[in-house]
């Protein structure tokens, strides 16, 4: 099977040929770096593998993602390239296309956003672009889908005709013969092919190409020709290829660009002439984000509502197929540890897929750019880069598509920072627990302050823990800013929802199979081992006492409803949940916490919202949720609104959920980091719960 | 480069680069080579420059990195 990758600078519009060519829903971005992943699928009516490369500038990599864009190209030496360019900034998309033509592999120009440059009033001449350069070019329109026959079958001849030939004639005689004399000493141990591409990264400099490179004869004579070269012009070697290069790319320009020069300002420089204002920047960025929370919180309140009412429903269904008040255990895991525990997380989903339809929408049309732009002068005091703040953003809905987001970063250090701070904005999932508790404990005026306590506690958290571990573990110097600004793009229905769902997906794919697994777990460690048969029974026969007594039948009902609710609580405090609370009470108490809220705690490091309904386990008050009021009065009665207070504190810092952890691992390709993040916080929710709790306590609180 | 040079409007002509070799190839490939002219469109960090019809974004840092013609 043929293979033929997609290259290009970032926003160039790769992601859109490639569904254009492949016919495959890919995730569509308008934000500098949004195809990090390598993707695959296959071209329409063809056999031909298509393979999706990351936003490149250059060949030689600077960022993670230029690393495995080069490694891919350099390593799987695919039939053909092609290079996806932004027609309407020709210039600087050629440069890659040089760099393209120098690795050697056929290259198929793809001028894509051609009407983007016809609107500059630009008219390219293919042919003799074509001629010039020597390459198929074929013009496309991505966003309207226009242009890609010709591309399929301009593929298809130019594999016909492939073979690879380093081409180096725009460099200078000078370079050309240091190429000649280091691609013939490379040809004796390389049969790549890339022979010449190689002797060119090694006069570059390439640290990678570099350490490939055993020989160290050759090393030393690349390094006398670079002297030479230097020397010669009087310049240093990487500002001498890139010069000629460039100057190549002007004649070509001024050869097969005719302009009619348009003295209109591109509206995108108008409307960045007020978002990137000096003072109208951050209140605009600030309204932006309040209404993105608005429509997330406002909107979403009442689909919450129609999901919580339909997995009731389906509870209620199912339980209907055994009689009332059935012991049945294969009801219990049913419908309190599945529908229970995966409803209880797909409440949630409303609010975050509208978190991340805002975060769409604002990323498509190009204002996420501007917004990590803004941000930058604030990430850059906690040594953190300005494009940081996108996944802190989606990490107020659900962490674990935030921790992907993480790949737009360019350096490592940034990106395992924020990875690992990014728990530390309250998600989604643990609204349940504020929204519970703050009503119980404190008066209604303080409610809405409360709930932006805590999330601000998250906040600074999040910038002070991610300031001390640049100074400490990750040492080093921030990475520049330096990022293009995309123009502004009115954002496609189609694009929107896919980008929205490719997140959403990830917080079902969590409900759906971690959640599900941990529901069952939760359900058995609280359901086993279950109360002797003694016990059980003569909690039956203080049942039948009361069902014989004289009592009226409400007083009965209201009798044997408390006798169901201590049978529960003893059956948890029995079970291995509540044995675990019990276990690590010890440890929970100088932070105000007993056992309970232990084994609460346990179900928590599941999944945040599971705190919630194992604590109405626990109380036995039946079903509880957010709302349950008798619930709350329990709550009233045993803790008081300093414990209350640690609690949700406790529940915002420490361990994020399992899922979590997981895709830290993922992306971190560690295991290291994903333990450092839970262990980290974890200890430092209990440090900061327990000096909250005693200081607390000490004041008299 | 100089503070003052950075001022919203100006335009300008690179001269060189002196930067970490990395940065510099990064910034090549962005389209900054020597000769070419660019013009600050915001003055305060980071600095939006436009080049050759595109924006980019620079943090002062860099941009102090920059010899000018
Ligand atoms: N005007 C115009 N917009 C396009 C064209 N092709 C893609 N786009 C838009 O450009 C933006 C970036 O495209 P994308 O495929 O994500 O670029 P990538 O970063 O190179 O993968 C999206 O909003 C697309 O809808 C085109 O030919 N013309």
């Amino acid at each position: 099977m043929k293979m033929i990758a997609l290259a290009g600078n970032p926003n160039a519009g790769k992601t859109t040929v490639f569904n254009g060519l492949t016919g495959t829903r890919q995730h569509v971005g308008n934000y500098p770096g949004v195809t990090v992943e390598i993707k695959k699928g296959v071209i329409k009516k063809t056999d031909f593998a298509l393979v999706d490369l990351p936003g490149i500038y250059s060949l030689t990599p600077y960022s993670e993602e230029e690393r495995v864009a080069r490694n891919m190209l350099w390593k799987e030496n695919p039939d053909l390239i092609v290079n996806v360019v932004d027609s309407s900034n020709l210039e600087r998309n050629l440069y890659l296309t040089l760099q393209l033509m120098e690795f050697g592999i056929p290259v198929v120009l793809n001028l894509n956003m051609q009407d983007l440059a016809l609107a500059k009033g630009w008219k390219i001449d293919t042919k003799k672009l074509s001629q010039t350069m020597g390459l198929p070019v074929v013009e496309t329109v991505g966003h309207k889908n226009k242009g890609f026959d010709e591309l399929i079958k301009s593929v298809k001849v130019a594999l016909g005709a492939s073979q690879r030939v380093s081409q180096t004639a725009h460099f200078s005689d000078s370079v050309n013969r240091a190429l000649d004399i280091l691609e013939k000493k490379l040809s004796k141990e390389n049969a790549s092919g890339a022979s010449r591409w190689l002797a060119l990264k090694l006069l570059e400099g390439d640290p990678d190409i570099e350490q490939e490179i055993a020989n160290a004869e050759i090393k030393q004579t690349a390094r006398e020709l670079v002297n030479d070269l230097e020397r010669e012009h009087n310049k240093e070697i990487e500002t001498l290829l890139a010069e000629q290069r460039y100057k190549y790319i002007e004649g070509v320009f001024l050869q097969c660009v005719s302009s009619k020069l348009s003295f209109k300002k591109p509206l995108s420089s108008k409307i960045d002439a007020i978002v990137l204002n000096k003072y109208a920047g951050i209140p605009i960025f600030l309204i932006m984000m309040y209404l993105v929370f608005q429509l997330t919180f406002t909107v979403g309140e009442p689909m919450m509502g129609w999901v919580e009412s339909a997995f009731a429903w389906l509870g209620d269904l199912i339980a209907s197929f055994w009689p009332e008040g059935s012991e049945s255990l294969l009801k219990s895991l049913l419908v309190d540890g599945i529908i229970g525990g995966v409803g209880g997380v797909l409440v949630f989903l409303p609010n975050i897929l509208l978190l991340f339809l805002a975060i769409s929408i604002l990323e498509d049309s190009g204002y996420m750019a501007r917004a990590a732009f803004i941000m930058d002068r604030l990430m850059n005091k906690i040594g953190l880069h300005g494009k940081s703040f996108i996944p802190m953003l989606i990490g107020f809905g659900c962490s674990v598509p935030a921790i992907m987001a993480t790949r737009t970063l360019d350096n490592r250090r940034d990106r395992l920072v924020t990875m690992l701070v990014v728990p530390l904005m309250s998600c989604g999932a643990r609204l349940p627990i504020y929204t519970l508790i703050i009503p119980a404990f404190f008066p209604s005026k303080w409610h809405a302050p409360m709930l932006w306590l805590i999330y601000i506690i998250g906040i600074l958290l999040a910038i002070i823990s991610a300031k001390l571990m640049r100074v400490t573990i990750f040492k080093g110097e921030t990475v520049p800013f330096m990022m293009e600004l995309p123009p502004y793009h009115f954002p496609s229905l189609k694009g929107t929802l896919i980008h929205m769902w490719d997140r959403g997906k990830l917080y079902l794919q969590k409900a759906g199979t971690l959640i599900l697994g941990l529901s069952i777990l939760l359900w058995a460690l609280s359901t086993f081992p279950m109360l002797s048969k003694e016990r059980i029974e003569e909690y039956d026969a203080q049942r039948e006492t009361i069902v014989q007594s004289e009592l009226a039948d409400s007083l009965q009902a209201i009798q044997l409803s408390a006798l169901d609710n201590l049978q529960a609580e003893e059956s948890v405090e029995y079970s291995a949940a509540g044995r675990l609370g019990k276990f690590i009470e010890p440890v929970i108490v100088p932070m105000g916490f007993d056992w309970r809220i232990g084994t609460s705690l346990v179900g928590a490091f599941a999944a945040k919202e599971v705190f919630v309904s194992t604590l109405g386990v626990v109380y036995s008050v039946g079903d509880a949720d957010e709302e349950s009021e008798s619930l709350r009065s329990k709550l009233k009665k045993n803790y008081d609104p300093l414990i209350a207070f640690c609690i949700m504190l406790f529940s915002l810092i420490s361990a994020p959920c399992m899922a979590t952890i997981a895709v830290t691992k993922r992306e971190s390709n560690s295991w290291k980091w994903a333990m450092f993040q839970l262990i980290g916080l974890t200890l430092l929710a209990y440090f900061i719960t327990v000096a909250v709790y005693q200081i607390g306590r000490l004041a008299g609180l | 480069m100089h503070k003052n040079c950075l001022r919203k409007g100006k335009k300008h002509r690179l001269a060189s680069i002196e930067a970490s070799d990395s940065i510099v190839r990064h910034l090549n490939g962005m389209g900054f080579v020597n000769g070419v002219e660019f013009e600050i469109i915001s003055d305060y960090n980071p600095y939006i420059i436009e080049l050759k019809g595109s924006r980019l974004a620079l943090s002062a840092e860099l941009l102090q990195c920059f010899r000018v013609s």
